[in-house]
């Protein structure tokens, strides 16, 4: 597990980090349900931890938390890391997740999720990290790999490219 | 691209959608399209929020539900007393989601003895795809 390291950086601690999570967690509807915890944060590494809780099972039958929860997680973290990296809260959006399930989860065992940043660019970062049980085994769950875009300025309302229509052959989908 | 038939009628499948806490937790639909094929709802929710900013779904959260979609698909064309259990899924995410009810659409590529292979589609409204997952899922 990582360490904490303190930043150099004096607004970009994890006090700082944990009291702005905090407050955006409480006024956030999702993660509220969701409980995620901060465990530790250091220059370019995140992790945090999910709590069990029996909405979240995917297989009733052994109680094993569902892949989505896990991916949940790993996506937050991977989103959270990237900041830890480029040291402020910027606006991301993540351009792909890999996520490999190594095994099911227990019941009543929280899921641990540790991610680093091994590359920046000035436009794109790229992650990887593994989620692990928080037994005594401490056996890994599933391993990530991510890309996320920086500095993306929300939604994009830039009018489609002349050429758009010519590559999805001008097809509007069918529900 | 194989045609896939349902082993599950509509009533059917909201029993199975409810015996999985998380897909329930999501509250994903099974509904039909004119062309009768499967596609799966999830409704919008204040708790699907990822960017409370722009109103988006989280990125997690998009993924989940494709992958509970792709597991009742799988279910859907074998049947077995125990739930398919999924390898790997990789998403791409496309464009950015819209605070209105997500739909998806799950295409088997190669309905394996082993390894079943599925591309998920997802959208909103008219806009193109949001983002499309491959997974593969065990169905031994």
């Amino acid at each position: 597990m990582f360490k904490f390291e303190k930043l150099g950086d004096k607004m970009f601690d994890q006090s700082f980090i944990e009291v702005a999570v905090n407050k955006f967690a409480k006024r956030h509807p999702g993660f509220k349900d969701l409980d995620f915890k901060i465990e530790s944060i250091e220059n370019g590494k995140a992790s945090m931890r999910l709590p069990y809780n029996k909405k979240f099972v995917g297989d009733p039958t052994t109680g094993s938390l569902h892949g989505g929860v896990i991916t949940t997680l790993l996506d937050t973290v991977c989103g959270m890391c990237v900041m830890t990296t480029v040291r402020k809260f910027a606006p991301i959006a993540t351009i792909d997740l890999r996520v490999d399930y190594l095994r099911p989860t227990k019941p009543d065992v929280d899921v641990i999720a540790d991610v680093e940043c091994y590359h920046l660019t000035k436009s794109v970062a790229f992650l990887r990290g593994y989620a692990y049980l928080d037994d005594e085994e401490k056996e890994e769950v599933a391993h990530v790999t991510g890309s996320f875009m920086l500095n993306t300025k929300g939604p994009s309302f830039a009018p489609a490219s002349r050429f758009s229509s010519l590559l999805t052959g001008g097809a509007k989908n069918q529900s | 691209m194989t045609q896939f038939n349902f082993l599950l009628d509509e009533d059917n499948a909201a029993e199975l959608v409810k015996s999985i806490p998380y897909a329930d937790y999501l509250g994903i639909k099974i509904e039909t399209n004119l062309n009768g094929q499967m596609i799966f709802r999830m409704p919008f929710d204040k708790k699907l929020i990822g960017n409370p900013t722009i109103k988006a779904i989280h990125g997690g959260i998009l993924a989940g539900f494709m992958e509970s979609s792709a597991t009742l698909a799988v279910i859907g064309i074998i049947s077995h007393d125990h739930l398919p259990k999924c390898v790997n899924m990789t998403v791409e995410y496309l464009r950015s989601t819209r605070p209105v009810d997500t739909f998806c659409q799950v295409q088997i590529n190669n309905p394996g003895r082993r390894i079943v292979h599925l591309t998920v589609r997802c959208w909103q409204e008219d806009r193109g795809d949001v983002s499309l997952a491959h997974c593969r899922f065990l169905a031994t």
